[in-house]
């Protein structure tokens, strides 16, 4: 690893200011960015530690809000009782990353922000990857397991990350901190494709902090699932996940279905999502809808088997929040 | 495979279309010296609008235009997303001058569907370089112009004031159904940024080394170059902008 200078942020401002030189990285968990910095994918002169800034880590309520900050540590968002009872969602996702001892490091904002897992990428062989930079997207002809079913442009490496599926079907806002002041970005538009960058994988940029996630208090967050299917059920990264939330009932008012895994960004089931409004989820509907989560997906040569793993996992999850 | 150059190289006709041979070939150029250069005709005509058209009969062809076999395509829009991305890099409006359309009828070569056989049915289509330029002839200012050397019909975006008679006169378009994410389209292939408030087009990536980005990136054309992939055309390559090839291109 080459070196580099660790710095410890005493507030946000303290943390965007050191940031400001080129390079700085922003140092959360530290799961995703220490292997980043050892692989040599990322070339790193400071890190910016934000553990020592207090209050970041917080899970509260206020006047209608949930707010996460985004040093919460996995481990306390899926155990908090506010989240498991107003935003189930969010906690069931945040249960389903990795391994104990990485839930116990990783971060909430970490989990959002970290970059693609894409086997090429993290391959240092494979310098002409567009994601670092290159000219050239080795799933198109090579082994495409995991990779993207939907929205590849270029690039198909998919989202990795579980909360920001739950988040975004959450309709959450997330909080950014940069040199001009704070900006909130709903998390819908927080993700970014290779389309419109392949570079980057959020709206973050190098000088700005994710500081926390809002979820409004209301019947959609209430109602709300997240199912992920991982080839080692325990500790992997999603092959395809799913975060369901739906306001009203029997008759649905709102619906929001998106898919995780399959896709560069969280990936809204638009069709499915029209289909279910308006109507009561039984298991006619629930199947249609689950079809249709589904429908323009483009596989490429070995990813295919996403496409029957994500429909399974969208009429279950409708299934369980019908009940 | 014979690519046309689209780097400079022997100087075409321009001279005869009123411009120095260095120097890009305008509207404002065509009408200054164009007139005399094709002789009493044109010079007699009554309206610009005729007159126009004699010199824009008399312009260079381009020497090279893009264009596709979507038996080929894969619409993994690797041409889109490198022409925006070099193109922003260059300061230049970053919408994608290539567009893949959805096209359901075309299918997929059965040694590539064999492969990817999910990934049927894409069209690349892009600007056709005009044989006959009526976006250059009715450019108010100097934006519109042609290179040359190359006969590369391009907007120079900085002089280009969006007030949109190129996209009128653009005979092509896009319409239907794109690829990326199944949005619908209806769009001349000169068309508008509104972030930069221009209009834009293929301008085979002028001043790039190694010609258009979309070409060289074509991952299936790495394939075929690669040998990985058997075929005799590629699935985006330049041909020169004939009349003929204006007819044949989609």
């Amino acid at each position: 690893m080459k070196r580099f200078e660790h710095t410890s942020a005493t507030s946000v401002q303290d943390a965007v200011r050191l940031l400001s030189v080129q390079n700085a990285r922003v140092l959360a968990g530290g799961t995703d960015l220490v292997m980043l910095m050892k692989e040599g994918l990322l070339a790193t002169e400071r890190v910016v530690d934000l553990k020592a800034i207090p209050g970041l880590d917080r899970i509260q309520q206020d006047r209608g809000e949930i707010q996460v900050g985004a040093m919460a540590r996995l481990a306390d968002v899926a155990a908090s009782g506010l989240l498991i009872e107003k935003a189930p969602a969010l906690a069931q996702a945040a249960a389903a990353v990795a391994t104990p001892q990485l839930r116990n490091m990783g971060t909430l904002g970490g989990n959002v922000a970290q970059k693609v897992r894409c086997w090429y990428y993290r391959d240092a062989d494979r310098a002409d990857c567009y994601k670092r930079n290159g000219s050239y997207c080795y799933a198109i002809f090579g082994q495409s397991d995991l990779h993207a079913i939907f929205d590849g442009a270029a690039c198909f490496a998919v989202s990795p990350s579980d909360t920001g599926v739950a988040l975004t079907a959450l309709d959450a806002k997330m909080v950014i901190a940069g040199p001009e002041g704070h900006r909130i970005v709903p998390a819908d538009g927080f993700f970014v494709g290779p389309d419109t960058d392949y570079l980057r994988e959020t709206v973050l940029a190098q000088n700005e902090v994710l500081t926390e996630v809002r979820i409004a208090e209301s019947d959609l967050a209430t109602k709300s699932v997240f199912l992920k299917a991982a080839q080692r059920k325990s500790i992997d990264f999603a092959r395809a996940s799913v975060g369901v939330a739906i306001a009203g009932g029997p008759v649905v008012q709102r619906a929001r279905i998106v898919l995780g895994g399959v896709a560069p960004t969280p990936h809204h089931a638009t069709l499915a999502e029209e289909y279910v409004t308006g109507k009561r989820l039984d298991a006619d509907v629930i199947a249609k809808a689950a079809a249709l989560a589904v429908e323009g997906a483009k596989p490429l040569r070995s990813n295919a088997y996403k496409i029957q793993l994500a429909q399974g996992l969208v009429r279950k999850a409708l299934t369980r929040l019908a009940a | 495979m014979n690519e046309p150059e689209i780097t400079p190289r022997a100087p075409l006709d321009a001279e005869a279309a009123g411009a120095p041979p260095d120097e890009p070939i305008s509207r404002r150029r065509l009408v200054a010296g164009g007139i005399a250069a094709i002789g009493a005709a044109a010079v007699a005509a009554a309206t610009f609008g005729r007159a126009a058209s004699a010199v824009t009969s008399q312009l260079p062809l381009s020497k090279a235009v893009v264009v596709s076999d979507p038996s080929l395509c894969v619409g993994c829009l690797a041409c889109e997303v490198n022409c925006s991305t070099w193109h922003a890099s260059v300061g230049r409006s970053a919408e994608p001058r290539i567009r893949i359309m959805a096209t359901s009828q075309v299918k997929l070569r059965a040694e590539l569907a064999a492969f990817l056989p999910s990934r049927s049915g894409y069209t690349p289509a892009t600007c056709k370089q005009c044989p006959t330029p009526w976006c250059v002839e009715n450019c108010p200012t100097d934006a519109f112009l042609i290179d040359p050397v190359t006969g590369n019909r391009y907007i120079d975006e900085k002089a280009c004031i969006a007030c949109g008679k190129c996209e009128v006169d653009c005979p092509v378009e896009w319409t239907g159904t794109l690829a990326h994410k199944g949005e619908a389209i209806s769009s001349k292939r000169v068309s508008f940024d509104a972030t930069k408030n221009v209009f834009t087009k293929c301008d085979l990536c002028i001043g790039r080394e190694g010609g258009p980005i979309c070409v060289e990136r074509c991952p299936v054309n790495v394939a075929i170059k690669a040998g990985y992939v058997r075929s005799d055309t590629m699935c985006l390559e330049l041909r020169a902008a004939t009349p003929e090839q204006f007819e044949r291109t989609v």
